[in-house]
């Protein structure tokens, strides 16, 4: 008996121990509609005042204390561009070429997707920037002859 | 007997037709919501089309302003007042797009199925199915290699990025499936982002769902205006 017992215990203790991958897929839908209550009644409005522009609406009293950007959301037209230039990655990448994306790639507290593909646009614009000289370069040679 | 034979032949000819039903595209109208972790907030409305075989997501965005978006497998254009406003590069956006994966029947697996991805466990969870996926060694890219997945009903319920040291990185849900002309579709898309401890959350609805509407050509294949 004692022995099924400290079984059972023991089976509940290890059930215990590893917490299920189902508890990953949850959250909290009382405070995610809470936070998105002001664009929902942003939402609302629009679908009533739909003659209004941007400026209007924010301008409004309704609205008047919103922090609400007038710019289209982040994945809307996601991709990378010159806005995301970290210049500082790009000049690693220009000056020291693979161990400078090496360098980049190894400071982890500074690593973003940005940093690492301007370091990476650096490294490939030296190496043109190279090119470009060396066949100049050849071109002058060639002219001494 | 010949009659009869014929008789069913049709029959069996037009069961078949019916349960092939191809869906090539798809229209919707779309909000977008964003809570930013420094505390801005974003909305976006307005209509989208896809078509699969032009592999093109076209946004007309009504608020905060008119805009359209073009989201092809390569390349993201933002076009303001018949002019190219913006363009960059994207990688299979338009492939991975809810829109797509959803025509092809291959959103219950978001597409994975036909990546570098494999399947590494599966197993029953309440009343969830939950899959593993990596990157096999070779191409591991040091990033994101773990994804897991979760379905309801045979539906995509979950889906869960993770960093090679188990950090979440990002989780999204997909809810209030609906059935338009046999076709399954989420209609609430909840996406979470970490990064540096901080949390961005956004919420992408559709309503007013059309399947296979073939009349509105001008919208689904809405032309890149030339320059830039």
């Amino acid at each position: 008996m004692r022995k099924n017992l400290l079984l059972m215990f023991f089976a509940f203790c290890m059930t215990g121990l590893f917490a299920s991958q189902a508890d990953l897929f949850s959250y909290n839908a009382e405070e995610v509609e809470a936070q998105f209550s002001e664009l929902t009644r942003l939402e609302n409005y629009i679908e009533e005042n739909s003659s209004l522009s941007f400026n209007d609406i924010i301008l409004s009293s309704e609205f008047a204390n919103a922090n609400i950007s007038n710019e289209l959301g982040n994945s809307m037209a996601s991709g990378f561009t010159l806005d995301e230039m970290d210049w500082g990655g790009f000049l690693w990448g220009f000056c020291c070429g693979p161990c400078g994306v090496l360098i980049v790639y190894l400071q982890k507290d500074k690593r973003t997707n940005e940093r690492m593909i301007s370091s990476l646009i650096g490294w490939g614009v030296s190496v043109v920037v190279s090119l470009i000289t060396n066949i100049a370069t050849g071109f002058q040679y060639l002219s001494y002859y | 007997m010949r009659k009869k034979a014929i008789l069913l032949f049709l029959m069996f000819f037009c069961a078949f037709s019916l349960s092939a039903q191809v869906f090539s595209r798809i229209e919707a109208d779309f909000s977008v919501k964003e809570v930013g972790s420094n505390g801005i907030q974003r909305l976006t409305t307005g209509k989208v089309y896809f078509d699969k075989n032009l592999k093109k997501v076209v946004y007309f965005t009504s608020f905060p302003q008119e805009e359209i978006i073009i989201i092809t497998d390569s390349l993201t254009y933002q076009v303001q007042n018949d002019s190219i406003k913006r363009k960059s590069k994207a990688i299979n956006l338009a492939s991975f797009s809810i829109f797509n994966l959803s025509l092809n029947g291959n959103l219950p697996y978001y597409g994975l199925q036909n990546t570098f991805y494999e399947l590494t466990d599966i197993k029953n969870e309440g009343n969830m199915v939950i899959s593993s996926w990596s990157l096999p060694e070779t191409k591991k890219t040091g990033k994101s290699n773990i994804l897991l997945l979760s379905q309801k009903d045979k539906l995509l319920f979950g889906l869960i990025t993770m960093a090679p040291d188990s950090i979440i990185i990002s989780k999204q849900f997909f809810e209030k499936y609906t059935q338009i002309d046999g076709l399954s579709f989420p209609q609430e898309i909840t996406q979470f982002f970490y990064y540096d401890g901080k949390e961005e959350i956004k919420r992408t609805n559709f309503k007013n769902i059309i399947i296979n509407n073939f009349s509105e050509n001008k919208y689904y294949n809405y032309p890149v205006p030339p320059g830039r």
